[in-house]
């Protein structure tokens, strides 16, 4: 079984083998942080009443990953600090979204 | 005179053992490896097969495009049906599916077992659902099979989006030959709404 990539994964290879900086170590630990929690029963997909919300919410969180993996992909090319901050701090606060 | 007369009979008569001699020389049989002895039977089984020429090894080869499952290899007393429901508990969301094939029916759901959530599949015990959806299966023993291969074992740690009650039950419908992806919440939820309200 091929087990789907998670955000929390994405970043922790990216600190680990991508040459973070330092203060986006300390936004990709939130976002870890917050992935553990969003996976977690009840909240992410589940927290939802209708299968209409959770679906909508499965989404988010794919295309949330999606983005990361590119954020991820884009800052090994250009090792562009300030675009790699800005777009961490955006996944942010679409993850708040899912809590 | 009457040799050069005679050429064309001569040619249409040599031409099938001339082709017969190059095939031995060259070593490409024409009609490709036979099948082994109850290999290939009917035409029937042969459905999407197309000879492949190798261009390397002269050898023809049969690439056979598998016919879809439901179709053809699931016998009709396999069928049966899933029922999936929906609880609303105080922490969230919850789902439980029963299949029935056979003669036989079974209720189960996904369970978090400890602290580190590891999950298992127990005998359905939630009550009182507030929505649910039953679902022909192409085949229902198989959903049977699967769902009673899990019952008490160890099926990882939960998680929302690929291994969630949701996503068990996607599994189940996908053991019973629907077409639900694997470990997938989103596309179990996508499957169930796509039947409608």
């Amino acid at each position: 079984m091929i087990k789907p990539k998670s955000i929390a994964q994405i970043l922790a290879e990216l600190v680990v083998e991508g040459g973070m900086p330092l203060k986006a170590v300390a936004i990709t630990g939130e976002l870890i942080a917050m992935d553990a929690r969003i996976s977690d029963y009840p909240n992410g997909a589940m927290k939802h009443g209708s299968l209409i919300d959770i679906e909508r919410a499965a989404e988010s969180y794919e295309a949330l990953v999606k983005k990361a993996e590119g954020i991820g992909k884009d800052f090994l090319e250009t090792k562009d600090r300030q675009t790699l901050m800005n777009e961490l701090v955006a996944i942010k606060d679409t993850m708040a979204a899912l809590l | 005179m009457t040799v050069f007369a005679l050429r064309p009979r001569l040619l249409r008569l040599l031409l099938p053992l001339l082709v017969l001699v190059f095939t031995a020389i060259s070593g490409n049989a024409l009609a490709g490896p036979k099948p082994a002895p109850g290999q290939f039977l009917t035409a029937a089984t042969l459905i999407g097969a197309e000879p492949l020429q190798d261009a390397t090894s002269h050898q023809v080869v049969w690439k056979i495009a598998p016919k879809p499952a439901a179709a053809c290899c699931v016998a009709a007393e396999d069928a049966g049906t899933a029922t999936i429901s929906q609880y609303a508990t105080d922490a969230g969301a919850h789902f439980s599916i029963e299949v029935n094939a056979g003669g036989q029916s079974l209720s189960t759901e996904q369970i978090i077992t400890n602290e580190f959530n590891d999950t298992t599949i127990g005998i359905n015990t939630s009550v009182n659902p507030v929505n649910s959806v039953t679902v022909q299966l192409p085949n229902g023993q198989g959903a049977l099979d699967y769902m009673n291969g899990l019952l008490g074992e160890n099926t990882g740690t939960y998680n929302s989006f690929s291994n969630s009650c949701l996503s068990y039950c996607g599994n189940v419908l996908n053991a019973g030959g629907l077409n639900v992806p694997l470990n997938s919440t989103l596309g179990t939820a996508r499957f169930l709404n796509s039947l409608g309200p």
